[in-house]
């Protein structure tokens, strides 16, 4: 995932049609992922349909883009046993072939990935997020319309991103810029040259402009400390009374961590069939919200206080993922908000602890 | 590289009983090939059908390794119907043991309670083989029964080389020596706080109150050493299930320092807090 | 693996609809298997009844409601292993139970009440995939856990609308789930079968409720206040 050089930083201009087009073509050769309607949500699914997909819609998908990279649920082996021996059928050789594009996600989404890799692929990787992840072509948007949750700009992720994506799309007015990011995205442009043609210096203008707007539509809906800038003041309220009264509202119900796009979490279940000796060894997301994710056999629960778990959840984003991965890992993104049933706001939150 | 995720298939050696609900097993891959542990580290052993669990690596002499399981739920208890030949599953070694280049010249206070003694013993056994390199080594250790006492024949071995102190929480007839919890056992010892290093493993509970002790005897937090066991099930620093104030014990531990832990801003019982 | 001999199964009910047994002769191809496994040799819907002395499984569906239950349910205890208390009437007397819930003494009795159960499998009706599996796991000698995960958290996870958020009645954020959210998806409420998840929070659902004007039921506060008594499952 290497960017080499400068002159990968070129920017084209593509039109409507001619997105949809490029789209077309894409889907016919790989699984393409992108925003579609779901009753009153956006979902991130495969596109059956170029038709289908959303373009201009406003704040994010229910799920982010790590259901693809890590599904909820994902065979990791399979094994049978006969006799005195065993054999194991290793699930990685199934994604190998796979081909993946996921179109149409936002700054907060494709900040998470940068994330997402400092945890799966560090001193030990993770074979099965590798693979995919090296299989997936990141086709960003600038995003316009932050929701009345998002509040990417105080994480310092967005509404503004230059990494992390292959290609980034810009809607200039009947046009789309298209930045590009790495020699994925560069490839794809010269395998579809008839497509586009090169940005001008407005356009970039353009997009700069736009940039601000949204910043400024960010901070017309909060008023926030930078979440990066706030590790100390956390850090002295960790015994603060507060915490007290958030988790008396806390239903514990886990939802939160579903949907966060920087949430890792994983439990492994065993399936077995005793009559045909088979197993299967499954990776399922978890959430430390659940008082299970601390129990051991001996019955002990080391997270047995609504509150230390809530606790565990703010933290992480922002105090422990510093010391691990040397960054926050709230993104922005405000679905932990949005989906919370007792409206748990990290950004309250924050906000008075930082006081 | 090898996918981290997928267990060697290794045989069962032999095995035998330590007490009513603990067996210690001689495990070795089927492909010969070593595993290489540090005292201190554990592996996850996967047994088909079941799945898996963390075990410390109790003996590593040879070339098998051996670990040392009390059985208590779904796995350790299909681990304990298998017989000699089976198969079963091992990845790791994983994390960081006991901190051997800090011991040497030092004195040695080893407390441990219950299953507490199998991360332990591989140390032990590395203490007495070059017994001359170590100062004074006391094991204090305590069991709920006589009976539940690990390794006994050992103990009386280790009993030439170290300074082995037991104690019991419930007496049999027969048992002569002390009764209580393990930290009446410190009345027996004559330390040196600041030349001596205590390690210590066992449940959440005693290491608390040994914590504590050691630090009334001046202990300062540089010179305690303690294995944390928490809920596991990658042993890669992934899964997040083991992690204490955002640091993975799968990883960073099992084994910390007290200092380390003190700086934790989530509270860890088993320093006494 | 498996035991040599077959486990002898008997499946029994008390007030009950029998939809729970239904959803056992649903599991298709897998209650193939659990009969490879074991031996039924007492079932009324299967018209099975053979001569038997001792059980190794007793299922039993189906609350308590008469004398002459409890006398059968005693008896079945006897002469059984492991008794396991098959969906919500015989867990928790589900619909019977609500209904006399303001009534003192309740004329309905969660089969607990009356004799001493190995195992739950709560819902109304149960998960036929869940049956499945405690089946499975007490052959193998498994330890049987509840999942810990919660009906909302599932239902998130099917990225459905949220039906709480329209000013529905929905219990999925206190309910223990395993059931994919079955109910949220087919867009009618969670109505809690399957249970109190670990560390439900009903006060803040009630909370929630309010914020919503959503009436709290009678149901509802029973729950709550049978919670704070300490009482942790219902
Ligand atoms: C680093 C480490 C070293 C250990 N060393 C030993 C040892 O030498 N000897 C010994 O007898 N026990 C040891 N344990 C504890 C042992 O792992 C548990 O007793 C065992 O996991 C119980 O599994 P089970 O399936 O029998 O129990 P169940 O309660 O049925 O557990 C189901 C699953 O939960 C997980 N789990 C449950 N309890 C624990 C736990 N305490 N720690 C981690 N995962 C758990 C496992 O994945 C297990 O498969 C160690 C634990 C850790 C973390
Ligand atoms: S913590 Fe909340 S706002 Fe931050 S990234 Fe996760 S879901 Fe988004
Ligand atoms: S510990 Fe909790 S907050 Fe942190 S990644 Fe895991 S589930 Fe998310
Ligand atoms: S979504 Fe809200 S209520 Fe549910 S666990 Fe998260 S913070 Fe608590
Ligand atoms: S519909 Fe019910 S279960 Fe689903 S998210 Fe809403 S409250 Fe939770
Ligand atoms: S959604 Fe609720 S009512 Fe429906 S099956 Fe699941 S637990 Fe039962
Ligand atoms: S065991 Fe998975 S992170 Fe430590």
């Amino acid at each position: 995932m290497s960017i080499s050089g400068v002159k990968l930083l070129r920017s084209y201009l593509i039109t409507k049609s001619n997105l949809y087009e490029l789209l077309e073509r894409i889907s016919e050769r790989n699984k393409l992922y992108a925003p579609l309607r779901h009753g009153d949500q956006v979902v991130l699914d495969l596109a059956k349909s170029i038709n289908d997909i959303l373009i201009d819609y406003i704040g994010h998908s229910t799920l982010p883009l790590k259901k693809i990279l890590i599904p909820p649920r994902e065979i990791l082996y399979e094994y049978w046993i006969e006799k005195k021996s065993v054999t194991i059928n290793d699930n990685l050789d199934k994604i190998a072939s796979e081909r993946i594009v996921i179109f149409g996600i936002r700054a907060c989404d494709i900040k998470s990935i940068e994330i997402l890799d400092k945890v799966f692929l560090r001193e030990f990787h993770d074979p099965y997020y590798k693979k995919r992840r090296e299989n997936t072509v990141i086709i960003g948007l600038t995003c316009v319309s932050p929701d009345k949750n998002c509040f990417c700009y105080f994480t310092r992720s967005g509404p503004e991103i230059t990494s992390g994506y292959d290609l980034l799309l810009t809607k200039i007015n009947e046009h789309y810029l298209v930045d590009v990011g790495s020699e994925k995205g560069e490839s794809i442009i010269i395998s579809n040259k008839e497509l586009f043609s090169d940005a001008t210096p407005e356009s970039l203008e353009v997009k700069a402009r736009i940039v601000k707007e949204t910043i400024i539509k960010i901070k017309d809906k909060n008023d926030l400390p930078f979440f990066n800038e706030v590790y100390d003041q956390l850090v002295k309220r960790f015994d603060s009374r507060e915490w007290k009264e958030i988790s008396s509202l806390c239903l514990s119900c886990g939802k939160c961590n579903f949907v966060c796009p920087t949430c890792t979490c994983f439990d492994i279940i065993d399936e077995f069939d005793p009559i045909r000796n088979r197993g299967k060894r499954i990776r399922v997301w978890d959430s430390c919200h659940f008082l299970s994710f601390t129990r051991v056999a001996s019955g002990e629960i080391f997270r047995k206080d609504r509150s230390s778990r809530i606790k565990q959840r703010i933290y992480h984003k922002i105090v422990y993922s510093v010391n691990d991965i040397g960054t926050i890992s709230c993104t922005g993104c405000g679905r932990c908000i949005e989906v919370c049933p007792v409206g748990i706001d990290i950004r309250e939150i924050v906000r008075n602890l930082a006081r | 590289m090898k996918n981290p995720y997928l267990p060697e298939l290794a045989r069962i050696i032999n095995f035998r009983d330590e007490t009513p609900d603990t067996r210690t097993f001689e495990i070795e891959p089927i492909s010969n090939d070593e595993i290489r542990g540090m005292p201190g580290q554990f592996v996850e052993v996967m047994v088909f059908g079941y799945g898996e669990a963390p075990f410390s690596i109790s003996g590593i002499r040879n070339h098998p390794i051996e670990l040392t399981v009390r059985r208590i739920g779904t796995v350790t208890n299909a681990l304990f119907k298998l017989s000699q030949g089976d198969i079963v599953g091992v990845r790791g070694p994983f994390g960081r043991g006991w901190p051997l280049e800090k011991l040497f010249n030092k004195n040695i206070l080893i407390i441990a309670g219950g299953i507490g003694l199998a991360p332990l013993r591989p140390l032990i056994h590395f203490i007495i083989n070059n017994r001359y390199r170590f100062g004074n080594v006391d094991l204090l250790y305590g069991a709920r029964t006589p009976e539940l006492l690990l390794y006994k024949d050992e103990l009386e071995r280790w009993s030439r080389e170290i300074n082995v102190h037991l104690t019991v929480d419930k007496p049999e007839p027969e048992w002569r020596g002390r009764v209580g919890v393990v930290t009446i056992l410190f009345d027996e010892i004559d330390i040196d706080p600041s030349s001596t290093i205590a390690l210590q493993c066992g449940p959440p509970i005693m290491m608390h109150f040994v914590t504590r002790k050691l630090r009334e005897l001046g202990f300062s937090d540089n010179n305690i050493y303690l294995s944390l066991e928490r809920l596991m099930k990658c042993g890669m620093g992934m899964c997040g299930k083991c992690t204490v104030s955002g640091t993975y014990v799968c990883l960073n531990g099992p084994v910390f320092q007290c200092r380390e832990i003190r700086g934790f801003i989530e509270r860890v019982p088993e320093i006494g807090e | 693996m498996i035991p040599k001999q077959k486990p002898r199964v008997g499946i029994f009910n008390l007030s009950s609809c029998e939809g729970c047994i239904v959803q056992i002769l649903n599991l298709g191809e897998k209650l193939l298997d659990l009969l490879k496994l074991f031996n039924i040799v007492d079932c009324r819907v299967l018209g099975v009844k053979e001569d038997y002395n001792k059980l190794d499984i007793a299922i039993i569906e189906g609350c308590v409601m008469s004398f002459e239950e409890e006398v059968k349910a005693r008896e079945i205890r006897e002469r059984s292993e492991i008794v396991i208390a098959l969906g919500d009437c015989a867990v928790s007397g589900n619909i019977n139970f609500m209904k006399d819930i303001t009534n003192k003494p309740h004329k309905s009795k969660p089969l607990s009440e009356v004799i001493k159960v190995d195992h739950e499998i709560p819902g109304c009706p149960i998960s036929s995939e869940e049956f499945y599996r405690v089946l499975i796991d007490i052959l193998m000698g498994k330890k049987i856990t509840k999942k810990s995960i919660t009906v909302c958290s599932e239902c998130v996870l099917r990225e459905n609308n949220c039906l709480l958020e329209k000013g529905v009645p929905c219990l999925g954020p206190i309910t223990r789930g395993d059931c994919n959210a079955i109910c949220p998806s087919n867009n009618r409420p969670c109505f809690g079968c399957r249970g109190l998840a670990d560390d439900a929070n009903i006060d803040a659902l009630i909370k929630a409720f309010r914020d919503r004007n959503i009436p709290i039921s009678q149901y509802l506060i029973a729950l709550n206040q049978m919670k704070h008594k300490g009482g942790e499952e219902r």
